[in-house]
């Protein structure tokens, strides 16, 4: 093999290694951190029993009557466990199914759940189409965590002519929870045509059209309800969602901003939105709203982690280093681990910037600070041999090696370390014990021949 | 009434006799609501057979309502009525009005069936009628 093969396959082989060396940090783009708006997820607050006691759909008997108005007054005072034992007289088919219906309410207020689904199964065994029993049995169903059960009597409800807005809301709740989006947004739909105001149908139908993939419906939904609310943080939100579902980056910044603008204070959407503006380029935003963000929250440190990574990936050093600045007077809020993850990041600044005996310093701290970080080590030993200090550099390449993450990038980093040094041997033995550990590093086997073939050729 | 049980007697009537043993307490509850007993009747089983348990008590219950279904009709009501029997009101309020409204139909029947007879034989007075009784005592 001839001087000028060896040469360029040593070149490529550096540029994989190389690539590796950076493949530890993850970028803004990367799928490992998808850009996350955080949303209001569709809820539904199950409302405990609270009604009047009433029986809409069924009366009760006239022999009852005066039953009935003794019952009313124990009611009134409050005396509900005396309503039951009064009833609790009679087998319940002596009862009119208004008076079971109620024995069934006074169990669900006292949250005597159990007997409470007992006897709204037996009065609708006596009349299936009551409304009421059947939205009092799924508001226990929910509670009682039992969406399937819920469903299906709500279902019941609307088919026997329930209209009321939260039986439809909650109706289109569980849909979309349990049986997608689809069979949501026509009850989302009934519930916010009876309550166009309210938030839950709102969230609700613009979500299941979301998922639907509907979305130029959600966005002219969201149109319309801007109009009537423009300072409505959450359909700010939600116009970002879907710009972003759509890959619509402007779209999405533009609602983000906006939610900002009214208010928003959460992290993640701070985050997101500071994600977003590096990827259309907007840096000096971007920085400000990671500024910001650092004002407003506790100091996180995997938060700032990615943010200096992201803005290292774009190799916005200044932006970096103005950051850390900023950082820099709360730096006794951090743990060690964190400080160290702080002087790595400073380190790469300086090195970037050319200052080298800060660089130096900054990136000893952030071993000091903690010697287990594989990270630092590899980038100090990178550091250090661009600086051709390969025997300190050799030190740190061994200690990440230990390092069970970093093994294959310590090991790769140690053979091209060698190859500096114009120690084939050592390289050789780096390289085979890479390939032996790793065999899905193909390219490696070039390499080894390469090495091979110059020592060969030494020895020759 | 429990040896015409055992030795299967012909009887119309069902009794209410049934021991203990007896376990198909949902057949006995059938047959009590669809010849009118009260749900009641079980009281004195449960408080005097020892083995009589919450299952027992569901089971006549649910044979009860059975025979609610079949009890409380039009054609039942209207039987009772025309016959001047007295109105069985075991029937649950949203079954109850079928029954009634047979009842009243039959006790309307009744009635003019009664009333019939009654312009018949004073007619027949007015008009010199005597009754046969009477003529047959004069002769005799």
């Amino acid at each position: 093999m001839s001087m000028e093969r060896i040469i360029y396959l040593l070149a490529v082989y550096s540029t994989i290694v190389t690539g590796l060396l950076l493949s530890v940090s993850v970028g803004a783009k990367s799928v490992d951190n998808p850009i996350v708006i955080k949303l209001d997820k569709p809820v539904y607050v199950v409302p405990r029993f609270t009604g009047k006691f009433r029986q809409r759909e069924v009366s009760v008997a006239p022999d009852e009557y005066e039953m009935a108005d003794r019952l009313r007054t124990m009611l009134d005072e409050g005396n509900a466990q005396a309503v039951l034992d009064e009833l609790a007289q009679f087998y319940d088919i002596e009862l009119s199914v208004a008076m079971i219906v109620l024995k069934a309410q006074i169990y669900f207020s006292l949250e005597e759940y159990s007997e409470a689904e007992k006897t709204y199964k037996a009065a609708l065994a006596r009349q299936p189409h009551l409304v009421r029993a059947h939205t009092d049995l799924a508001q226990l169903y929910m509670l009682t965590d039992r969406p399937l059960q819920a469903r299906e009597h709500f279902a019941n409800a609307v088919s026997f002519g329930a209209n009321e807005a939260h039986i439809h809301g909650q109706l289109g709740y569980l849909n979309i929870t349990h049986f997608g989006p689809y069979a949501a947004i026509s009850a989302y739909q009934q519930a916010m045509s009876l309550e166009p105001e309210n938030k839950q149908w709102q969230q609700g139908l613009l979500v299941a059209l979301s998922q639907a993939g509907m979305f130029e419906s959600a966005e002219a939904l969201i149109v319309d309800l801007l109009a009537v609310n423009p300072k409505d943080i959450d359909l700010w939100l939600n116009k970002a969602a879907i710009s972003m579902q759509q890959d619509d980056v402007n779209g999405a910044l533009e609602g983000m901003e906006m939610a900002l603008l009214l208010g928003d204070e959460d992290r993640d959407n701070l985050k997101s939105t500071a994600q977003l503006h590096l990827q259309v380029g907007s840096y000096s935003r971007a920085v400000e709203l990671i500024k910001n963000d650092l004002d407003l929250h506790q100091l996180n440190m995997s938060v700032i982690n990615e943010y200096l990574t992201w803005l290292q990936q774009v190799n916005m050093y200044s932006d970096i280093e103005s950051v850390l600045e900023h950082i820099q007077p709360r730096l006794h809020e951090l743990s060690a681990n964190d400080k160290s993850i702080f002087y790595y990041h400073q380190g790469q600044a300086f090195a970037a910037d050319g200052q080298d005996q800060a660089a130096d310093e900054t990136y000893q701290q952030a071993i000091d600070l903690d010697p287990s970080s594989g990270r630092a080590l590899l980038r100090y030993a990178n550091f250090l041999q661009q600086e051709k200090r390969y025997d300190k550099a050799e030190l740190l390449y061994m200690r990440a090696e230990g390092i069970d993450v970093f093994t294959k990038n310590a090991l790769l980093g140690k053979a091209q370390l060698y190859i500096e040094m114009l120690d084939y041997r050592a390289a050789l033995e780096a390289l085979r014990q890479a390939y032996a550990r790793y065999p899905e590093l193909v390219g490696l086997k070039d390499n080894i021949e390469v090495i091979e073939s110059i020592i060969r050729a030494k020895g020759n | 009434m429990s040896f015409c049980l055992l030795a299967g007697c012909s009887n119309t009537k069902v009794s209410e006799n049934v021991s203990c043993a007896e376990k198909d307490w949902g057949e006995f509850g059938r047959q009590m609501a669809e010849t009118g007993r009260e749900v009641r009747t079980i009281d004195k089983y449960k408080n005097s057979c020892s083995t009589f348990d919450e299952n027992d008590l569901d089971a006549y219950l649910d044979g009860y309502s059975r025979g609610l279904v079949t009890f409380c009709t039009y054609d039942t009501g209207y039987q009772h009525g025309s016959k001047n029997m007295e109105a069985q009101l075991i029937c649950p309020y949203e079954i109850r009005q079928d029954y009634v409204k047979g009842y009243n139909a039959g006790k309307f029947k009744f009635d003019s069936t009664i009333s019939d007879m009654k312009r018949l034989r004073d007619a027949e007075e007015r008009d010199g009628y005597v009754p046969l009784m009477g003529r047959e005592a004069d002769e005799q």
